[in-house]
């Protein structure tokens, strides 16, 4: 038994889904305006792309250690995955946040 | 170089406020005025920008002493905010417009006043940077500088020499003309002072201000050869890394060493007081101690960094616990607004009050290899504040299932 009743009438994200909402949205602001410069570089280094999804965007998870996996480029590999639509190209702010909650909230339809 | 276009498109930032400076206009009169105004406005400024210097009666402010914290009858508990003329605000504005914004000018590491940045990419950069040399084995040392008076110790002079190859020199002429001969006078219960002049410092509550301090400390990470700095305005972290905790401690003082040096060159005064060290991998017999301008500092488990408590493990776990004992604080208050508010509003007071403190940060703590029980912990301060505004308590157990 879950926290259903909790989880109905909440009608915003959880915890959880905050969190990785945060964090893509960071990523993805990183990734299209550079800024900020050093965190950009660090996922930078460990991204690629597919010439079959274009728009989208891959992050490995290089780490060694459960610490390591903390830094910014580990943590993206799962949410890159998430990410369902093409931000890179022509997409303007608004259609990015909108994506994005669709993608991570359940209460966005 | 500059030029500047019309300014009203800049009347926008303004806020509409009644207060003014020395010269009794409004900030409201000035944008609702602009209209007819403009294009004698952009003439002045653009003289001024050609190489005029700017009006003296301009550089007057009235500065308003704003209590922080602390004994009210100490001077060193206020904040000295200058109310400057209006007209000056608005080419102050103009000028910040056209200033260039890149890593030259206001440094890789600053994270504060600057399009894009904020308290949590900077503590992204910190984690960010410590989770990867923890990765490669290496022991790290983290120690933050409090500046005192920050502001009002960057040196004109200082200031020319440090910017003159990297911006045009009818900018920075601007810029070094609006740091020279400034005047002020302090009002207090309607009672003021008379003008006074001061050689060194940057008027806080300027539009300019912010900028100019960036640029001011934009060569620090220059002028340490092993530290990894990350700032927001004022706020300094260093990191230090190595293998050998012996090689570490080397080299941990030796930065702080330069950092005291960089600070003293720069006429600005270290708060010794409110320095703090964290030591980041395995515990040895080494001794760790570290030589702050002749004071000892030993490093401790855990460090306030811009409102996150960073623990020596990163595991979060102080963080959890001071801001979920925070929203319980915050919900025991709230519970007494029941009685007073529909559930619509109820749900926006909660929401505001709770999630601002319950997910600050949480780019840089919340992750999915944070320790179950620590989850458990948020989710049930975000349960106890539904529980709050609904009124219902089903008393169920939370199950390890409804958490993955």
């Amino acid at each position: 038994m879950g926290r259903t009743w909790e989880d109905i009438i909440a009608e915003r994200a959880s915890p959880d889904e905050w969190a990785d909402f945060a964090v893509s949205k960071m990523f993805v602001h990183t990734m299209l305006n550079c800024k900020p410069e050093r965190i950009h570089q660090n996922i930078l280094s460990q991204s690629y792309s597919e010439n079959r999804k274009p728009g989208l965007m891959f992050v490995f998870d290089a780490s060694q250690k459960k610490i390591g996996r903390q830094a910014i480029q580990n943590r993206l590999s799962t949410l890159s995955k998430k990410i369902k639509m093409s931000w890179t190209f022509g997409a303007t702010k608004d259609q990015v946040r909108i994506g994005l909650k669709r993608s991570f909230f359940k209460y966005v339809k | 170089m500059l030029f500047l276009k019309c300014p009203l498109q800049y009347t926008d930032h303004f806020k509409p406020k009644r207060s003014c400076g020395p010269d009794d206009i409004p900030l409201i009169v000035l944008k609702d005025s602009l209209q007819v105004m403009a294009y004698y406005i952009k003439k002045l400024f653009n003289k001024l920008a050609l190489g005029d210097k700017i009006p003296s009666t301009w550089k007057y402010a009235k500065i308003k002493p704003i209590f922080k914290k602390g004994d009210p009858k100490l001077v060193e508990n206020y904040r000295p905010i200058s109310n400057l003329n209006s007209i000056s605000k608005l080419f102050e504005r103009c000028v910040l417009n056209r200033l260039p914004s890149d890593a030259k000018t206001d440094g890789v590491n600053q994270h504060g006043f600057k399009t894009g940045h904020s308290t949590v990419t900077a503590g992204l950069d910190i984690q960010s940077h410590l989770a990867i040399m923890s990765d490669r084995g290496e022991k790290s040392i983290i120690y933050s500088v409090d500046l005192s008076a920050a502001f009002d110790v960057i040196r004109p002079a200082m200031f020319y020499k440090k910017m003159v190859n990297k911006m045009d020199i009818p900018t920075l002429n601007c810029l070094n003309d609006f740091l020279t001969n400034r005047k002020a006078q302090v009002e207090v219960d309607g009672h003021s002072s008379v003008f006074f002049s001061f050689k060194a410092g940057c008027p806080q509550g300027s539009t300019l201000g912010p900028k100019i301090f960036n640029m001011y400390c934009s060569d620090l990470s220059s002028a340490l050869k092993h530290g990894y700095v990350v700032s927001y305005a004022d706020d300094t972290y260093v990191i230090v890394s190595d293998k050998d905790e012996k090689n570490l401690l080397k080299k941990a003082n030796s930065t702080i060493k330069d950092h005291v040096g960089w600070l003293k060159k720069n006429g600005m005064i270290c708060n010794i007081a409110k320095t703090e060290a964290m030591y980041i991998g395995e515990k040895t017999d080494c001794d760790i101690k570290l030589d702050v301008d002749g004071v000892t500092i030993v490093p401790s488990d855990t460090m306030k960094v811009l409102g996150i408590q960073f623990d020596n493990k990163l595991s979060w776990e102080h963080q959890v616990v001071s801001c979920t004992k925070k929203c319980l604080k915050l919900l025991h208050g709230l519970k007494h607004l029941r009685k007073f508010l529909n559930l619509k509003q109820m749900k926006q007071v909660t929401t505001s009050f709770l999630l601002s403190v319950l997910m600050y940060g949480s780019e840089i703590w919340y992750h999915r290899h944070l320790s179950f029980h620590l989850k458990q912990r948020i989710r049930s301060a975000h349960y106890r504040a539904l529980r709050m505004i609904y009124g219902k308590n089903l008393g169920r157990h939370y199950s390890r299932k409804s958490l993955s």
